[in-house]
């Protein structure tokens, strides 16, 4: 007979002891942060936790850490400031003190440059940086023909916060070779009537993030419409390809996370800061469901992995 | 029922200007970090949260589209077998029932069945109708399985477990198809399904004929016809609105097949639904949800004739009776060839709203049902009805970086002065992105049906019979028992969920602890057990028993183009003492067996050769189990086999012909009753598809 209850408290033990291990290895480093480097977070959540987890493993001397309700007027002189999230940015430009030197991580491009033009209007500082959360649209647009060489006509579809994207999303798909299929969609238009004339001509859907709401509202319509016309969907997150999205490409908090440790081990050892880059690091993706119900034969992750790479390594 | 009550269940739609949006965010705004974070939805029969299985509270097993195709099932019980936990039975050749960890007679009453979170549970017979649904297997796209109580998210009826049917969504096809099988017990059937757009509609109609001849045995026929249509509608990019209704029309013959020489009757149906879901999705993480419905089902059985009732009567007094008493009886009890008669009706309405506050993912809201019954059989003392209200929640809280607790309640207020407080805890520790460890801890508790609590019939004889001249209760069958407490479930649990790299399967492990106590059970009180006349039966919360075990399900690919599925469930079921006439001397109710199957095992396996060629190989085991109806059966193995090949017929359509061999290498083992005899059967399939 099964002891369930034996089991159960067996594995108790196990995770109380596992919990006391982790307080206290949480607790070991302190000892030897670096004074001169303060990681500032937007917040504690699991996402701003695992970028904080994975710097702190890859740097040299992991920084001091602070959130936005404990910063000190002092602070925002530390000669290495790392922000990560877009509120953390937000405050440590506001408070940019020109002896310092920045970085932001884990935000969206368009989220830091507006802020820059925003809080530092005067001039482009050499010594602020970001490393952002979104993919560059060539490596997105580079995965779609991956998935199906053969197509013609890309589809997307663009809303407020995404419509400034229209000329490079035009530059990027002439690029590959494609034409480009576009809906723009506000919050009073029926996505079922803009998106579906849309994804009936594309051979190909790419999906470009925007507000949440907006991700939302038209994701469902979306996967759903292009079952109905049998057109594959390249999606932006993990979840997006869960939900039933052909292949995604996108970069993990911990892959932003030891990118920024990397960059601070540079700033350590007193090297220029980078200009603001899309993230090194990216997984993509592939559903193996969708992908057979519309009769694709896909390479595996990894080798689309490879081939993005050797790709942009030849750019 | 009062007319504003047809109308009572709209109201909360007329308080939304469906064409307006409630908010669209700040559209100045600029991205955060959380945009590209957004969770799109995916399963969230545990919780009503999406989550990913690694997430959820709960052991969930889904059966996708494939798997219902390859299986060659043909009604949504006998897919059941492919969960873990899960028994399903053959009541009669047309009379289908499945159950979670045994226990049961040939009505389950403790699952909640729902249709796209609909539910079709049958207040008048305390479970559920399953050919009167509506619905055929096609239309269904997955089918969410919660194993073990979900009080917590669905109420009373999801007291062992949930079932959601999530059918096609109209948006998701155009096209559709036209199947015809026919086969074993003289089968014929007809379906069809279509998918188009109508104005800025969606829809899917769907529709159908079914019959065959049952068993030569008993000759338990079915015919059915039934029509369905499912629409979705998106006036903004964040309302939707869906809007399913449908009818089944038929009849089935019903009985028990324990003795060889009983006689089945006709039982005609009369069922139709129509539901309404809103959506809004009101910020950006946060979703408002309205739902209302309403269920109708009228179920007929005919009257006794009357030379069978001459004859019971004679039998029962030891003479004949005149013809004009015999009249008379029948006139006052108005005596069927079954039970399974009357009409009833569910309306059910609820508000929920879905929003993420910092590290919390919450759902909440509100619901209110209102069922009633009526039946000259079941309850004949008249119409019967319930109001509940239930308000619920469920948060879960992502404490820690690979750590999370999730905690729901559910609370239940019945017209009938009883209430209910259910809770789930599970503390879910992510091992990684693949897979995770749960501890969960709940207790659930649940209201009694409208059957339970009200069944009443008494046999009235003629006041020609009685020497003060006036109409008396010959013999009191059943009582009512309006005062029924809650049944209680306390569960143990520890699960362990792994899915495999790029979606190639997934080990999902449960180890179990549940008891139950407060069960309700009918008995026997009176004078004397044994003669008929001085007793009745009545319900009370007398019983109880404890189940330990595991269950264990594990999918795999195989390369590109085969899957294998196996599932496994040990359970000890330790029943407590059942005394029968408990005021009295008392007699305890010995099981010869487990009430529960100790183990049971399927085994599905696939393989697509070509890619126009599908085969697949089934593989049931059930040990011995003593039913609470149905008595002792032996333990069975059964394997099904089928094979479909597919022939592109131009551009646009495909033509597929299926043969399913269920029991295909014998032997014939009985279902449930002793002569329910399941031998192999055979059936063909030819579906025309069009896009």
């Amino acid at each position: 007979m099964i002891s369930g209850m034996q089991s159960i408290n067996r594995v108790t033990r196990y995770l109380s002891t596992r919990l006391v291990a982790g307080i206290l290895l949480c607790l070991l480093p302190i000892a030897v942060r670096a004074d001169n480097a303060l990681l500032v977070l937007s917040d504690f959540s699991p996402s701003y936790n695992q970028v904080q987890d994975a710097i702190q493993t890859t740097a040299q001397k992991p920084p001091r850490v602070a959130t936005l309700d404990t910063l000190t007027v002092a602070d925002s002189r530390t000669p290495i400031i790392l922000a990560v999230g877009s509120r953390a940015c937000e405050q440590m430009l506001s408070r940019y003190h020109p002896d310092t030197r920045l970085l932001c991580s884990f935000l969206p491009s368009t989220a830091f440059q507006r802020m820059q033009e925003q809080l530092l209007p005067e001039q482009r500082h050499a010594n602020i940086s970001a490393i952002f959360i979104d993919q560059p649209l060539r490596r997105q647009i580079q995965l779609a023909r991956l998935i199906k060489p053969e197509a013609k006509t890309l589809g997307s579809a663009l809303g407020n916060n995404s419509r400034s994207l229209h000329t490079e999303l035009e530059a990027g798909s002439l690029g590959q070779g494609f034409d480009l299929q576009l809906a723009y969609l506000s919050a009073l238009d029926n996505p079922v009537e803009l998106l579906t004339p849309v994804i009936a001509n594309s051979d190909i859907f790419l999906v470009i993030p925007d507000s949440s709401v907006f991700n939302r509202a038209i994701s469902k319509w979306l996967l759903y419409l292009s079952l109905r016309h049998q057109v594959p969907v390249v999606g932006f997150s993990a979840s997006y390809t869960n939900a039933g999205a052909t292949a995604s490409v996108h970069s993990s908090a911990t892959q932003i996370g030891l990118q920024t440790g990397e960059w601070l081990n540079r700033l350590y050892a007193n090297e220029p800061l980078p200009p603001p880059s899309y993230p090194a690091y990216y997984d993509v993706s592939i559903n193996p469901v969708a992908a057979r119900t519309l009769k694709l034969v896909l390479p595996s992750p990894e080798a689309l992995e490879q081939q993005l790479l050797q790709i942009e390594a030849g750019y | 029922m009062p007319h504003y009550r047809d109308l009572l269940w709209l109201a909360p739609f007329c308080a939304l200007n469906l064409g307006g949006s409630l908010a669209y965010g700040d559209e100045s705004a600029y991205l955060s970090e959380q945009d590209f974070l957004t969770d799109i939805p995916e399963i969230t029969s545990a919780t009503r949260l999406s989550q990913r299985l690694t997430e959820a509270p709960a052991s969930i097993s889904i059966i996708n589209r494939e798997m219902i195709r390859a299986s060659g099932a043909r009604n949504i019980p006998d897919l059941m077998r492919l969960v873990p936990g899960f028994q399903t039975m053959h009541v009669s050749a047309n009379k289908f029932a499945t159950t979670y960890h045994g226990a049961s007679d040939n009505f389950p009453r403790r699952l909640e069945v729902m249709i796209d979170g609909r539910s079709v549970y049958l207040p008048l017979l305390a479970t559920v109708d399953w050919t009167s649904l509506g619905l055929n297997l096609d239309e269904i796209e997955q089918i969410e399985v919660v194993r073990g109580s979900n009080v917590p998210t669905q109420g009373s009826n999801a007291f062992m477990g949930s079932i959601n049917i999530i059918t096609r969504e109209p948006a998701a096809a155009q096209g559709g198809y036209v199947s015809a099988s026919g086969g074993s017990l003289d089968t014929r059937d007809l379906h069809f399904g279509h998918a188009d757009n109508l104005g800025l509609w969606s829809y899917r109609l769907s529709g159908g004929h079914e019959q065959n001849d049952g068993t030569d045995l008993y000759g338990d026929r079915l015919s059915r016809n039934y029509l369905r249509l499912s629409g979705s509608y998106t006036p903004t990019l964040t309302d939707t609105l869906w809007l399913q209704a449908g009818v089944d029309r038929g009849y089935t013959y019903v009985g028990q097949s324990d003795q060889i020489d009983e006689t089945f009757s006709r039982r005609d149906h009369q069922s139709n639904y129509q539901y309404l879901r809103y959506q809004n999705l009101y910020s950006e993480s946060g979703t408002l949800q309205l739902t209302a419905y309403h269920n109708y089902l009228n179920l007929g059985t005919s009257l006794t004739d009357f030379a069978t009732v001459d004859a019971f009567l004679e039998e029962a007094l030891g003479s004949p009776l005149p013809p004009s008493l015999v009249n008379e009886f029948m006139a006052l009890n108005r005596p069927r060839d079954d039970a399974e008669h009357g009409i009833t009706h569910t309306y059910d309405t609820e508000l929920q709203l879905t929003d993420r506050l910092g590290s919390f993912n919450v759902v909440g809201g509100l619901g209110y049902r209102y069922e009633s019954a009526e039946s000259d059989m079941l309850l004949q003392s008249g119409k019967v009805t319930e109001e509940r209200w239930r308000l619920f929640s469920n948060l879960n809280w992502a404490f820690a970086p690979s750590w999370s607790l999730n905690s729901g309640f559910m609370f239940e207020n019945s017209s009938e002065q009883t209430d209910t407080l259910s809770y789930r805890h599970a503390l879910i520790h992510t091992l990684n992105t693949q897979s995770s460890v749960r501890l969960g801890y709940s207790i659930s508790e649940r209201l009694p049906s409208l059957l339970e609590r009200f069944a009443n019939n008494n046999i009235y004889a003629p006041a020609a019979l009685s020497p003060d001249g006036e109409v008396f209760v010959y013999d009191y069958d059943n009582a009512a028992s309006p005062n029924l407490g809650t049944e209680r479930i306390k569960t143990h649990e520890l699960g362990y969920y792994q899915s495999f790299k790029h979606n190639q399967g997934y080990v999902d492990l449960r180890v179990f602890q549940e008891r139950l106590t407060s069960i309700i059970s009918s008995y026997y009180t009176g004078i004397d057990e044994e003669d008929y006349r001085k007793r009745v039966s009545i319900n009370r919360n007398g019983f109880g028993w404890e189940n330990r075990g595991a269950e264990l399900q594990l999918k795999r690919r195989i390369g590109d183009n085969a899957f294998a599925l196996l599932n496994y469930t040990y359970t000890n079921t330790r029943t407590d003492p059942w005394v029968h006439n408990k005021d009295l001397q008392g007699a305890a109710v010995m099981f010869e067996d487990s009430t529960t199957p100790e183990h049971t095992a399927s085994l599905m396996l696939n393989w697509k050769p070509t890619p126009d060629l599908n085969l697949s190989l089934m593989h049931y085991y059930m040990d011995s189990v003593d039913w609470f109806e149905g008595d002792d059966r032996d333990s069975y193995q059964r394997t099904d086999l089928r094979a479909a090949q597919r022939w592109a017929l131009g551009t646009g359509s495909e033509l597929e012909a299926a043969v399913t061999v269920q029991n295909a290498f014998g032997p014939t083992y009985q279902e449930f009753y002793e002569h329910n005899l399941f031998d192999r059967r055979i059936w063909l399939q030819l579906m025309l598809r069009y896009h």
